[in-house]
């Protein structure tokens, strides 16, 4: 009986506080925001603006949590994202120049395809040579920057077609964002694929103990692979939305997303070590993230103290979850 | 001065409950070199524990030179001049032979090393342990061989003025004439006035080097001997009369003739030509002692380590099983030892903990089918009875044996026809332990076959049909059920033959 008793109130705090908490947190968040700055904070114009903004790094955050989830780390998003965007830039340049504007949908496959090679690079050396994630993807995303860097000279350019230059600045109905649409759409795949489905679970099994998946029967470094590798496609698809918010292919224009997006998913609570977490709480994190960054743009605060504030958030958040275990 | 090196006098511990140790006493003279021996879990471990300041004892005295001692920490035991020697080497292995002997009581002014005085000091005692075997102390002791290692082992303890050596199981990794240097050493540091606690299950090596012997067994001081007194047989009587008064459900034993796994010539890292049959639905045993490779031949198996050599037929077909997803594949099913490492996912909750090895008897184009999941994780849940309130709990708050049934759970789950089970009670408590017995009979009476591994002889002769014996990594014996007896048991797992009386 007492052993009963403690599992429900053991399980009932494990709830509240990896699930609910980030909400709960956002919720507060929001509070402040308005009490802080009523009179353009709760605006629907400035609230779709947050969502806009949110946009970007919640798709890089999205791919994060399941190379997080797998007790893993990438640090090469940035890269893949201004990689991306500098070539579909150009890309989408010489088509306009051939006369040809739309979609560019073989661009946009072969950026996707580039991300996934990037992962599929990322993955193989970290499963096949055993060597910790955060130096490889540190490694490959330096390589990537140098390509990068090689390709433009440093300097913006490109174009992107009339179809992505209303996609990066228009509104679906006039008042939802079409990069939000995006978001939301990869978010609800992504929901599934963890929720739903069989790799979903292996990620999860995988992250929360290893040599009990591997002992399991499940093929461990497969099931890593297709973490780094959805990474790199979500990283892709963000540099793509990138550039379509610039108009331009811009080598420099994606530093800071990887430890934005990085940030955001552990507040939503998912470990670092991987196995715990859930999607749906990096999106609290995304959105904790570009609430703050917004509000204390509103406010006027002096942009040094912002990035002091930014971290204290993520150390307060990162020690919670210490708590918990 | 007293004769006794080292008294412990009636010390007494308790692991939550469980009595490790009741009432033990040990008496080592000053000088001599001591036997301790006992089978696994009778407490020896805990009692030099004890000694080295890792536990405290809840009851019981150590006098060391007959002058009473408390230690509250491993530092206190070493400070009163008592040295342990693993089974393992605990060295750093990037650091060299001296630096290693020093580490801990650097010579130093103002932090910084004194390289010289202090390579000087470290080859004093090296040089004395060593007596040539090791040419070069600059060398970083991880190329160096175990039996070096151990050397610098032994150097560093007399560097630290140690008057008492404990020595766990210091033969098991190394190789005969290593062992004939090692005595030497032992012998040597004897002639010095130095006190050897030596541990060994090798009894033969016990009549070769120990003066004394102590017996313990289930936590309880059996008896202490003079060794040039007492024959082996008189010994593994000692060690193991205890009677069987744990309960086991009764089998229902049940020949068959069908051959589900036959292993050749198996040969591992630490295990070589291991031969063995499994009939459909028996219960066979490999006993041995702790590291005979047991466990190991079990990972060969399953494709969790590779193999040198040997072929593996599964329900009469060779193959390859190059790791784990093939196993699973080919109807096999392995519950660990070691639950909370290698079998579970404590963080998860016991469904996905049933299903995780049965996902795609539950998916189709690899989604995950909601409903069918619940109903197959229900089914082992209730079957297995395991209790929890449900099936969303996360397995961490789980009792020992309720996890155990989760692991069974999950290889049922699966399918599997020929399942693997490595100390399947270790840690649970005797209710629980019924439990797993009369399960594990249900599940042979459904036609799935087990092999077992255990180290509780009583175990082994309670449930198994049959049992394989290994010494050192080698097949020493067989027993049919009605031989399976703890004399025969022990007498195969010391490496002994057994008599042809018997």
């Amino acid at each position: 009986m007492m052993h009963d008793v403690q599992l429900k109130q053991s399980s009932l705090r494990f709830l509240r506080k990896s699930t609910t908490a980030p909400f709960i947190a956002l919720v507060v968040l929001l509070a402040f925001s308005t009490v802080f700055s009523p009179e353009i904070f709760p605006t629907a114009k400035n609230l779709t603006n947050i969502f806009k903004q949110a946009s970007i790094v919640g798709v890089v955050s999205i791919g994060m949590t399941v190379v997080l989830l797998v007790g893993g780390i990438d640090l090469s998003v940035s890269y893949v994202m201004a990689l991306c965007a500098c070539l579909f830039a150009r890309m989408s340049q010489t088509m306009l120049a051939a006369g040809r504007d739309g979609m560019a949908l073989d661009a946009v496959l072969l950026m996707l395809l580039i991300g996934a090679a990037v992962g599929l690079i990322n993955g193989s050396l970290i499963v096949l040579k055993n060597v910790e994630p955060f130096i490889i993807t540190l490694g490959v995303g330096q390589v990537l920057k140098g390509i990068t860097y090689l390709y433009t000279n440093g300097a913006p350019g490109g174009k992107v077609t009339t179809f992505w230059k209303g996609f990066g600045s228009e509104m679906f109905l006039g008042f939802i964002p079409y990069t939000v649409i995006l978001y939301v759409a990869l978010m609800a795949a992504f929901l599934f694929l963890l929720r739903k489905t069989v790799v979903g679970r292996r990620i999860y099994a995988v992250g929360s103990n290893g040599e009990a998946a591997r002992l399991s029967g499940v093929n461990v470094r497969r099931v890593k692979l297709t973490a780094y590798m959805l990474c790199g496609v979500t990283a892709a698809i963000a540099g793509i939305m990138l550039a379509s918010r610039v108009r331009v292919g811009e080598p420099n224009g994606s530093g800071g997303y990887d430890m934005d997006a990085i940030a955001a998913v552990v507040i939503g609570g998912t470990a670092m070590a991987g196995g715990r977490g859930h999607l749906a709480c990096t999106l609290a994190g995304v959105l904790i993230m570009t609430v703050m960054n917004n509000v204390l743009n509103l406010i006027g605060a002096d942009p040094n103290l912002q990035m002091l504030i930014k971290g204290v958030v993520i150390l307060v958040a990162v020690l919670i979850q210490r708590q918990d275990d | 001065m007293s004769e006794f090196a080292l008294e412990m006098l009636g010390i007494t511990k308790t692991f939550s409950r469980v009595k490790a140790l009741d009432n033990v006493t040990l008496r080592v003279h000053t000088g001599e070199i001591h036997a301790l021996i006992g089978e696994n879990g009778a407490g020896k471990s805990t009692l030099m524990k004890i000694l080295t300041g890792i536990y405290r004892a809840d009851a019981g005295t150590v006098l060391l030179q007959g002058r009473e001692t408390h230690f509250k920490k491993p530092q206190d035991a070493m400070q009163a001049g008592i040295s342990i020697i693993h089974q393992e080497p605990s060295l750093v292995p990037d650091l060299d032979a001296a630096e290693n002997l020093m580490l801990g009581h650097e010579m130093q002014r103002g932090g910084v090393l004194k390289a010289r005085a202090q390579y000087a000091y470290a080859k004093r005692y090296l040089d004395y342990v060593c007596n040539g075997a090791l040419g070069d102390y600059r060398v970083p002791v991880r190329r160096l061989s175990v039996a070096q290692q151990q050397m610098i082992d032994i150097a560093r303890a007399l560097s630290c003025q140690a008057r008492i050596i404990v020595m766990d199981e210091p033969t098991a990794s190394l190789t005969q004439s290593e062992i004939a240097v090692l005595f030497q050493i032992v012998r040597q540091l004897k002639a010095d006035g130095i006190t050897i606690l030596y541990i060994s299950h090798r009894l033969e090596e016990l009549f070769a080097l120990c003066d004394r012997i102590t017996v313990l067994r289930d936590g309880r001081h059996v008896t202490d001997a003079n060794v040039a007194d007492v024959t082996k047989n008189w010994l593994i009587g000692k060690m193991i009369g205890r009677d069987l008064s744990q309960s086991y459900p009764p089998r229902h034993r049940r020949h068959s003739d069908e051959v589900v796994l036959e292993v050749q010539n198996l040969t591992g890292e630490r295990y070589r030509d291991v031969s063995f049959r499994l009939h459909r639905g028996e219960v066979l045993a490999i006993a041995g002692l702790v590291g005979a490779g047991r466990t190991e031949v079990l990972r060969g198996i399953f494709g969790a380590d590779p193999t040198r050599s040997g072929t593996v037929k599964v329900f009469g077909r060779e193959t390859v099983i190059s790791c784990p997803a093939r196993a699973l594949g080919q109807g096999l099913g392995f519950a660990t030892e070691d639950r909370k490492c290698q079998g579970l996912f404590l963080n998860q909750d016991i469904r996905q903990n049933i299903v995780i090895s049965a996902l795609n008897k539950v998916s189709r184009y690899g989604v995950v089918h909601g409903a069918r999941e619940k109903r197959l994780a229900r089914r082992y849940f209730d079957e297995l009875g395991v209790v929890a309130p449900d099936i969303d709990k996360l397995c961490k708050y789980l009792s020992g044996g309720n996890q155990q049934k989760v692991i069974l759970s999950k290889w049922l789950a699966s399918g599997c026809k020929i399942l693997f089970l490595d100390e399947p009670t270790r840690g649970i408590d005797v209710g629980a332990k019924y439990e797993i017995f009369q399960l594990m009979d249900r599940l042979v009476g459904q036609g799935v076959s087990i092999v077992m591994v255990s180290s509780e002889m009583a175990e082994v002769i309670g449930v198994a049909d049959r049992a394989i014996i290994m010494h050192e990594g080698a097949v020493t014996g067989e027993l049919p059920a009605d031989r399976l007896t703890e004399e025969n048991i022990m007498t195969l797992a010391s490496g002994e033959t057994l008599r042809a009386a018997n």
